[in-house]
This record gives C-alpha cells, structure tokens and sequence, in this order.
C-alpha cells in the first residue's frame, strides 16, 4: 500500500515535467530554444483553473490550458521567430509575464480573502494514457517521419534545409506552438490533477527542470521521460522523509530531487550534441 | 523542356556587389559553361535561379515568360536543382536522410526501404558508404558525390552544377562529364561551372564568361581551347603550366615511420627541405585520415611522427569545415594561429589585440594572393576560391619549416591556381619542405619532385623512371 503510494505520488509530480518537456524537445529540435516553459506551463495551468471553475468541465478545463500555452508560445514566436529577437530575452519575458499575468489576473477574478472555487479533476489514468502515448508519439514523429526528419534538418542546419525547399519558419512555428500545446498540458496537470486549486507561481521551477531534462535527456524522447520519472521519484522520496520527520534541513531535503536527478541524467547523457542550429535565428 | 534565361541582374549583399548586370541564357538540351575568376559572381548568379538570393533587379524567364523565383521551393518546382559548391546538406544527419530530405513524399519514413533506396542512388556514385552513417563522417569527396546522387536522384530537367568536379579523381570526372553528355541528349539544360577549362572544351555546347558581375560574352564552345578560354576569362594570355625544375634536398624536416592510425594501414615517409612530395590518390584512400594526423586531431596508433623542421602548416582540404571560422573575419581568419600564441606573434599587446597590427597583416595577405572581398567581410561571406586562397595565405603567414596542404587549388581559377603553385615551388626552393595530398593529376606531375600514390591508407613510391600519367593512375586503382 505504501509503495503503491510512492508510486503514485511519483507520477504525479513527474507528469507535469514529462508534458513540458516533451513539448520542448519538439520545439529545440527545430532550432527553437525557449526557456519560457515555466511561463508556458503557469499560464496553462491559471487557464485551466479558470476555464474549470467557471464551467465545471475537465475536458473544457484541459483545452482552456492547451489554448493558453499555445498562445504564450505565439507571443514568444512572435518576437523570436517573426522579428529574431534573442530567444533568452523573449523567454525570460514570457516567464514573467506569465508570473505577473497569472497573479493579477487571479485578484482581479476572486475576491481575495475568500475562498478559491475548486476546479473538476481529471482521474490519473487519463494523465498517463496521454503522457505515454505523447512520448511514443514524439519519438516516432522525429526518427520515423518525413516532417520529423525535416524539423530536425531545420535545427541542425537552417540553411540547408532551407535550400533543399523546407520551409524553414514554418517547421520552427509549428514546433513552438506544439511546445506550448505540451507546457499548457503540463500546467493543467497541475490544477486538475495534482490540486484543484490555483496557487500563484504554482509551477515552483518545474519548467526550468524540464528545460534541464531536454539537454540531459539527449534530446531523446524517451530518456527524457525517464528524467522526469526520477525527478517525481526523488520528490516523492523527499517527501516522505520530511513527513518521516527525518533529521535533515529540510531545504537540503528540498534540493535532493534537482541535485540526483542532475546528477543522474549528467552521468548517463555523455556527449550530448544539441542541434547544430538551436537558438540560431533564421535570416534566410 | 524549358528554356531558360537570366537577364540583367544585379545583387548586391551590404556594401558588396555581387552581380552589376549579369545575364545568362540557357536553351534547351544544352550544357552551357559559365566561366569567370574568383569572386566574379558565378555562385551568385546560379543561386538567383535557384531561389537562394533572389535578385535586386533584373528578369528570370521560363519560355519566354517571366517568373519569379523566390524560394528554392518555388525552384523545386520548376524542376531546377543546384549542385553546391561547397556541401548543402546537414552534416548531422544520415547520408540516407540527406538523400531523401527535400523530396515531397508522404508522411511515413521506414528505415528500410529508406536505406535500401540510398543504398541504390549511392552504387550509381560508386560512393561505398554505409548509408546509416553521419554525413559529418564523410571527407569532401565523398559529400560531393553525396551531393550529386541527391540532386540526380530527384529528376531535375535543369540541372546546375557549381564546380562539381573540383574534388573528384579523373575517372570520376569522366563519369560525371559522360552523365552530363548523356543527360543533354535526353533533352535537359545544364549548367556548368568549372575553373577547369578542358572540362568546358569536353563537353559543353555554349560559354558565358562573368567578369566582375557582369556577363561579358558568351558564344559557341566549338573551334575555342581551353588556352583561348584562359586568355578570354583573365583578359591577357597565362603563362604556360611549367614542369619542376631539379632541387637539390636539404636536411629532413619530417619522417613517418610505420604510422598506422584509423585510415592508414601504415605510412613511411621521409621529405626534406626544399622539395615537393607529391602524394596522389583517389579522394578516401587516406587523405583525411593523414590531414588529421598531420593536425593532430587523430590519434597515432601506432609508429613515429617527427616534425624535424617545424613549424608544421596545414591547409585542410576542407575550407568550410576545418580551414576558417566561418563567422570570423578574413582578418581575424588570417591571424588565427598568433591567437593561439598570443606572446611570439605580436598581433597582440597587454592582452589585446592590435588592431593597426591586423590590419597591416591583412592587407599584405589581400594584396599578395588578391584576395577579394574586403578584410572585414566574414569568412562566410567570400566566394569559394576567395575562401581558399585565404587559407594558403595563412598557412604561408606561419613561415612554415614543413607545409602540408590537401588540394590546395581547389575552385582556384586559372589564374590563382597559377599562383598558388608557383607560391609552392618558391617556397620549396626557400627550403621549405612541401607535402602536396591531391586529387589532381596534373596538380601532382606539374609539382611534385618526388611521387608516391595512396590507395587503401598505404604508399607506394613512383618509380622516377616510370612519372607518367598512366602508371600513376594504375597505382591509384591499386595495380602493383
Ligand atoms: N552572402 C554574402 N554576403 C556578402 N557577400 C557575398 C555573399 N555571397 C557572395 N558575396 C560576394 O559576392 C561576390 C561574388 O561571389 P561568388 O561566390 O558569386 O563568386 P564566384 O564567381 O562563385 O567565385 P568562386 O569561383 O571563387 O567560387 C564575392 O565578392 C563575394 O564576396
Ligand atoms: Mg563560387
């Protein structure tokens, strides 16, 4: 019983990563580097709450979150692709933005003091379907199809893929929205499933972790998720020994999953190659 | 089959123009040669037709009908494919997802049936590579016969060709020549560039020469030699290719003993001061492997390796990967190696560099090999033979004990190439000790003192009394 617990309480807190992750995987294979996943994921997760509350559906709930993290990436798109804008100055706004958005938009739609409205859940099954079939989808797409191949040429050398008649912009926006799509579920994740509520900036560094996951992950769909599973593991352990009441700082506790899943995926990535082109503006 | 002309474009890139008027006219079923020195906007030209630069001004027409080209898509379409000069495809990706990367096609790509059609488009090149393997595995040869089966493979009507043949071995460029021939009897349009005008004689039906941007003649190839296309290119009569006068050898400046390494099964060599060794050979038979060597990037796996006479120049057979930083500057490209030894080079000062100082090297180096493009132009933004003589400049700036250089003329027109090599024999006779690694026949018997051929990662010695083309390129094949 308790270990099926552990279990479960790992899946939970690996599940929103796995999403993000996922999702940006895509978008850094085509040359897309965006670092406002926390962003991404905060306002899918604001949106999902807001959307539930309001109309009590969960699956209305999940499209409200995918639609608003998918609209964070366009904006991020917008500057870094539309106007080549440095992707690290576009990230970073987009993460703050998400943070002051979310925050001012929750004061001005509940009334503080009162209590928040819960949001519907959706049941974990649901979760670990998607988020299976996201990864077998994603690793397929780029090893075994033809836009895949050609959103990797895209990110590894624009120029070429360019002149071999890819539409070079087209492939890269495609891919950023999709990681919004994804970072919008893995905040969603958070609200209708891990909690029913809204706490402001809720996502606590999980989209940084997952940007981490990406590049130690290899850039490979399934190591990926095997990061975001010993992330939730690491955490859930953590957990434990605090409830445990385990005599350690209970912020070193707290570091214990960054650090071992860090030092895990750092052992075990080697040399990692990200693509030739990532973070590249296109000119062409 | 469509007709094709460019006329009167111009393009210019910042402050560079590139073409200032340039036209070319392409009828059907015919390989027409475009001809110009370094730097002259020949790339450029075949780029606008291909979508890559679309032009300022000026008109593209298909059978008499204007059109524009703004994306290589759009060229795609019109069935016009380019082989670059420099590789164009994604070096991290496989050699079988290159071959397959601009084709339409559906959704799915099965590993298999993938492999088992690049396996067929490669047998026709001859190119004996495992299709799984990374195109950043292969040497320039091999990318450029990649390159080839690529655009061949996808059933172009209008095929361009930019200095296709600027690595292949001479059986090679037999083959791709009689490709082109065979190619235009089915009707096709064919352009070809080439700084090697006894290709152009071979095969071609028309030339068009650009000089500085502009198309200044074009007619029939019938009744002109490669000579008259020289003098008619430069402006002025070329001296004639020379023969090398006897050195007398100085003392070794570099040995190899029983080197064996991944590639080479095996090398002695000993090369004094003040003479050429030539080394010939088809490209892969250890060239890149014994560059690298030279470089120190590949390991020495076993034997000996002395640099008696150092320091130890090299230029790299490939410019683009391993010669520039394509980002830096001609300037800064230049003086790389005093980087490197910041204190003995004097470019720098506290730390800093000095820029009069970098400024009085680049000069020297453009006035001395004529290179154009201006020292602050990136390293990217030179033409392909401009590219080239940059690094021979730099390797020559090094005052070298023993210099190495792999295909040093490569997409050198016929005059820098001229210069290149005489650069290369007054070095020798400075006392100098000179490997040439080339792919170029001629290249080989006009420079070297001494020939050896490489075949399968081993020597074998030219016998002095037997220097002639027909017992070298037995050797090449592997005859004894
Ligand atoms: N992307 C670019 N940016 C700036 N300048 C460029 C660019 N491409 C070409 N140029 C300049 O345009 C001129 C013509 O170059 P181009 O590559 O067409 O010459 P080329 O005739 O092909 O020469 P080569 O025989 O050396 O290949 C050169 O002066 C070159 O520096
Ligand atoms: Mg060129």
């Amino acid at each position: 019983m308790l270990e099926l617990g552990f279990a479960f309480a790992a899946l939970r807190l690996s599940a929103p990563l796995g999403f993000a992750a996922l999702g940006e995987l895509v978008a850094q294979r085509s040359g897309v580097l965006n670092i406002g996943i926390e962003g991404m994921m905060l306002t899918g997760a604001f949106a999902a709450f807001a959307a539930g509350a309001a109309t009590g559906s969960a699956p209305l709930a999940c499209a409200a979150a995918v639609a608003a993290g998918t609209a964070m990436a366009g904006v991020f798109g917008a500057f870094a692709i539309g106007r080549r804008a440095d992707p690290i100055v576009c990230g970073t706004g987009l993460n703050l933005l998400a943070l002051g958005g979310t925050g001012t938009a929750q004061r001005l739609l509940y009334a503080p003091g009162e209590p928040l409205p819960s949001a519907p859940q959706i049941a974990w099954p649901v979760w670990v379907a998607l988020l299976a079939l996201g990864a077998l989808g994603v690793g397929l797409f780029l090893a075994y199809s033809r836009p895949g191949l050609r959103l990797r040429a895209a990110g590894e050398r624009a120029e070429a893929a360019h002149a071999q008649g890819i539409d070079v912009r087209r492939v890269r926006w495609s891919a950023t929205l999709f990681g919004g799509a994804c970072a919008g579920l893995g905040g969603a994740c958070l609200t209708l499933w891990i909690s029913d509520t809204f706490v402001e900036n809720m996502t606590a560094g999980r989209g940084f972790i997952a940007l981490a996951l990406v590049l130690f992950g290899a850039f490979r769909a399934w190591r990926i998720l095997a990061g975001a599973a010993l992330f939730g593991a690491a955490s859930a352990l953590q957990f434990r020994l605090q409830a445990a009441g385990v005599e350690i700082p209970y912020n070193l506790l707290l570091m214990t999953p960054y650090v071992l899943t860090l030092a895990v995926l750092a052992l075990f990535a080697g040399r990692v190659r990200p693509p030739g082109d990532l973070a590249r503006p296109f000119e062409g | 089959m469509p007709s094709i002309a460019l006329r009167e474009i111009h393009k210019r890139f910042g402050e560079t123009v590139a073409l200032s008027g340039a036209s070319l006219e392409l009828a059907s079923g015919e390989i027409h040669a475009l001809l110009g020195e370094n730097g002259a906007g020949k790339t450029t030209l075949v780029r606008t037709l291909c979508g890559l630069h679309p032009p300022d001004s000026g008109r593209i027409e298909i059978d008499g009908e204007t059109v524009g080209i703004p994306s290589p898509r759009r060229a795609q379409a019109l069935g016009i494919g380019l082989v670059h000069q420099h590789f164009m495809g994604v070096p991290a990706l496989s050699v079988a997802e290159n071959l397959v990367l601009g084709e339409p096609g559906g959704l799915a790509l099965r590993p298999r049936s993938l492999r088992a059609r690049a396996r067929e488009m490669l047998e026709r090149w001859e190119l004996d590579v495992d299709p799984d393997t990374p195109a950043r595995e292969l040497s320039v040869g091999q990318l450029q016969r990649l390159e080839i089966a690529r655009v061949l493979g996808g059933g172009v009507e209008t095929l361009v060709l930019d200095e296709p043949t600027a690595v292949l071995a001479p059986s090679e460029v037999g083959e791709l020549l009689a490709l082109l021939e065979r190619l235009r009897d089915e009707g096709r349009s064919l352009v070809l560039i080439s700084h090697k005008l006894e290709e152009i004689t071979a095969v071609c039906d028309r030339v068009s020469v650009l000089r500085g941007g502009r198309t200044v003649a074009s007619r029939e190839v019938a009744g002109l030699d490669a000579a008259r296309l020289g003098e008619w290119m430069v402006g002025r009569a070329l001296p004639p290719r020379g023969r090398p006068a006897g050195t007398t050898p100085g003392p070794l400046a570099l040995r190899l003993e029983g080197v064996k390494a991944e590639g080479l099964r095996g090398i002695d060599l000993e090369l004094h001061g003040g003479e050429v060794l030539a080394l010939a050979g088809i490209d892969g038979n250890g060239q890149l492997p014994l560059e690298e060597l030279l470089a120190g990037v590949r390991p020495l796996g076993a034997g000996e390796l002395n640099v008696l006479r150092p320091p130890l120049a090299l230029v790299s057979g490939d410019r683009q990967r391993t010669g520039l930083a394509l980002d830096l500057s001609l300037a800064e490209n230049l003086i790389l190696p005093a980087a490197a030894r910041p204190r003995q080079s004097g470019m720098f000062r506290y730390g800093l560099l000095r820029a009069g100082e970098l400024r009085k090297a680049a000069g020297e180096a453009i006035e001395r090999h004529d290179i154009r493009g201006g020292e602050r132009a990136l390293a990217r933004q030179l033409s392909g033979g401009n590219q080239q003589k940059l690094c021979i400049a730099r390797s020559l700036r090094a005052r070298p004990g023993v210099l190495a250089v792999v295909n040093p003329t490569r997409g050198l027109d016929v005059r820098a190439a001229a210069a290149v090599r005489g650069e290369l024999r007054a070095l020798a006779r400075e006392g100098t000790a000179v490997l040439l690694i080339s792919t170029d026949l001629d290249e080989v018997l006009e420079l070297g003192d001494r020939i050896a051929v490489l075949f399968r990662g081993a020597l074998s010695v030219v016998d002095p009394a037997r220097r002639n083309r027909e017992r070298i390129g037995e050797l090449m094949l592997g005859g004894e």
